[in-house]
Parts: C-alpha cells; sequence; structure tokens
C-alpha cells in the first residue's frame, strides 16, 4: 500500500452506470473484496435515470470464507422518490437504512466516520424492482497490506 | 513522528494470530504503549479459529505510572457463535461491551473516532477460556512526539 493510500478517504472505485436488476440476498455483486480486510470509507450511488416506482435497495457483504455469514451493510430503502443526479449513501452503522430521499446531498459515513472493517468477499447490492439506474463511487482503505476492492 | 503518521488511523501494528488463553484482569499482554501518550484510534481482531463454547472477554489498560489504575477499553463480550473470518471490535466507549457476533463487518470506533487516549503501560486481553484464535490489527496516533505501541 502507498501512503498515499491512507489520503483522505482512501482509494476510490468506480462503478459505472447500471440498471438495477431483482436480486435478493446476498445481492447483485458489485464489488469484490479481496486479499484481507479493508476499511469501506464511502460508499455512494448516483442516480442517472429515476426508479418511477417502488424500488427497495439495501447493501450485504457475503463473505469469501465458507463459514461466514451473510451480513448487512445497511437496512432497506424504497428510492422511489429519487430523480436524476440524486445521491444514495449509508450511514456506515449496519441498524440504520440506507439513505436517501429526492436529495442530492448526503452525509457520508456519519456513524462510521473511521470506516466500516469488511472481511474479505462480495457486496452485493439487493434490489425489488427491475426500475431506475445508478452509478456507484466506493472508497476504502486496506487493513491488511495487499487488500484490495475492485468492481465485480 | 513524522508528519504521515498523523494520516488516516495512524500507524498500523499487527499481532499475529494465536490462540486465546485463559487469562484473568489485567489480561494477557497485547500491546506495549511506551514513550508518551497515544490516540488509540482503531482495534480489530481476525477470527481464524472460531471458539466453541463461552468465552467472556474484554481489553484493558494497566498504566506503567506507579499508582496507576487498571482500566477497561470495553466491557465483557461471550465471543462465543464467531467463525473463521469474522471481526471483532472495541466502540471506543468503555462502558459499551466489545462488539463481534457472526459478522465479518464491523464499525470502526464508532463511539470515538478521533480516538481513545492511552497513557503509557500494557494494553490485555482479558479471557475466561481457551477458546478461538484471533490476530489483531491496532491503529494509534502518538500524542507525545516519541510514543509509541508495539506487539508483544
Amino acid at each position: 500500500m502507498a501512503w498515499w493510500d491512507d489520503l483522505d478517504l482512501g482509494i476510490k472505485v468506480d462503478r459505472p452506470a447500471e440498471a438495477f436488476a431483482i436480486v435478493g440476498t446476498p445481492g447483485d455483486p458489485y464489488f469484490t473484496i479481496a486479499g484481507g480486510v479493508v476499511l469501506l470509507t464511502g460508499l455512494i450511488g448516483i442516480i442517472t435515470e429515476a426508479p418511477g416506482g417502488a424500488q427497495t435497495l439495501s447493501f450485504e457483504l457475503s463473505p469469501t470464507v465458507v463459514a461466514g455469514a451473510d451480513v448487512v451493510l445497511c437496512t432497506p430503502t424504497n428510492i422511489v422518490a429519487a430523480t436524476l443526479g440524486d445521491v444514495i449513501t449509508i450511514s456506515g452503522a449496519p441498524g440504520d437504512a440506507l439513505i436517501n430521499t429526492h436529495l442530492a446531498s448526503n452525509l457520508m459515513m456519519e456513524d462510521a466516520p473511521n470506516g466500516v472493517a469488511l472481511a474479505p468477499g462480495i457486496l452485493g447490492l439487493v434490489a425489488t424492482a427491475a426500475v431506475g439506474t445508478a452509478r456507484w463511487v466506493l472508497w476504502y482503505k486496506p487493513a491488511d497490506t495487499g487488500a484490495t476492492v475492485v468492481v465485480a | 513522528m513524522a508528519w504521515w503518521d498523523e494520516l488516516s488511523l495512524g500507524i498500523k501494528v499487527t499481532k499475529d494470530a494465536a490462540a486465546i488463553a485463559i487469562d484473568p484482569s489485567p489480561g494477557a499482554p497485547f500491546f506495549t504503549v511506551a514513550g508518551g501518550y497515544v490516540r488509540l484510534t482503531g482495534l480489530l481482531g481476525y477470527c481464524t479459529v472460531a471458539p466453541a463454547l463461552a468465552n467472556n472477554c474484554q481489553f484493558t489498560l494497566e498504566p506503567d505510572a506507579v499508582g496507576g489504575a487498571i482500566t477497561v477499553l470495553s466491557l465483557v463480550l461471550d465471543i462465543n457463535g464467531q467463525t473463521e473470518g469474522d471481526l471483532l471490535t472495541i466502540t471506543g466507549d468503555p462502558g459499551v461491551a466489545m462488539v463481534g457476533g457472526h459478522v465479518a463487518r464491523q464499525q470502526m470506533m464508532a463511539a470515538n473516532p478521533a480516538g481513545v487516549i492511552l497513557s503509557p503501560g500494557v494494553i490485555g486481553f482479558i479471557a475466561t477460556a481457551v477458546q478461538g484464535t484471533y490476530r489483531w490489527i491496532l491503529w494509534y496516533k502518538p500524542i507525545d512526539d516519541v510514543a509509541t505501541v508495539t506487539v508483544i
């Protein structure tokens, strides 16, 4: 890990705009964590096409370890009110809902400013409808040397 | 202290995986704080062998100063139920139990993102059973210029 990987929110990973697909737990694979534990320091979605109808989203981690249990990063939220340019994010507290209303601004990881530690696995997006499109930006810092997050 | 020691969570110290041993207060010596005061900004355990029975665990600080009182860094948590790949941490609030469960995701120092001030001494790990194996990652920032934390 280079020293600059520790600056600000760390390393940025972009996932291009893509339509939501209906995927149950543990979700549509969005990002892969490999090589060790990372600290998730930011996760935002930017709506590129309004859902126009009910669309309930949440994020989960499906650990690579066989004995691991799927765990939520947030509880589900219906983003029906979101329109082009609105921002989706998480607070960092797994008991909090995904954050989104008809808002183009949002707080970043307000409940976990030091990040959320994640073991290797797949970060998935659980979605209940095939409506809406978003692009995503994730930031992380390796906790273990060599740990990475890439788009799945 | 170099300027880069102030980046992100600060300086990382790793402790190799070791089986948990029975140790009453002030616990098995895990890390030494020396040379001055530090801010503990993160403390994360990664389960490599699951505990199979109850094991009540807790972190403490035993100060070097004569007359110093042993203080807890968290309240007790039974780590039974964690499996390989699960994460263990503290919130930073000494009145809150260590945070575990069958989860591969944890908020980092959720109650105290600026860090917990520690005087020189020994960070110890109390355990009530020979159950479970963990590796550890600790992050700190020196308050006094020459303060360090090292693994024992």
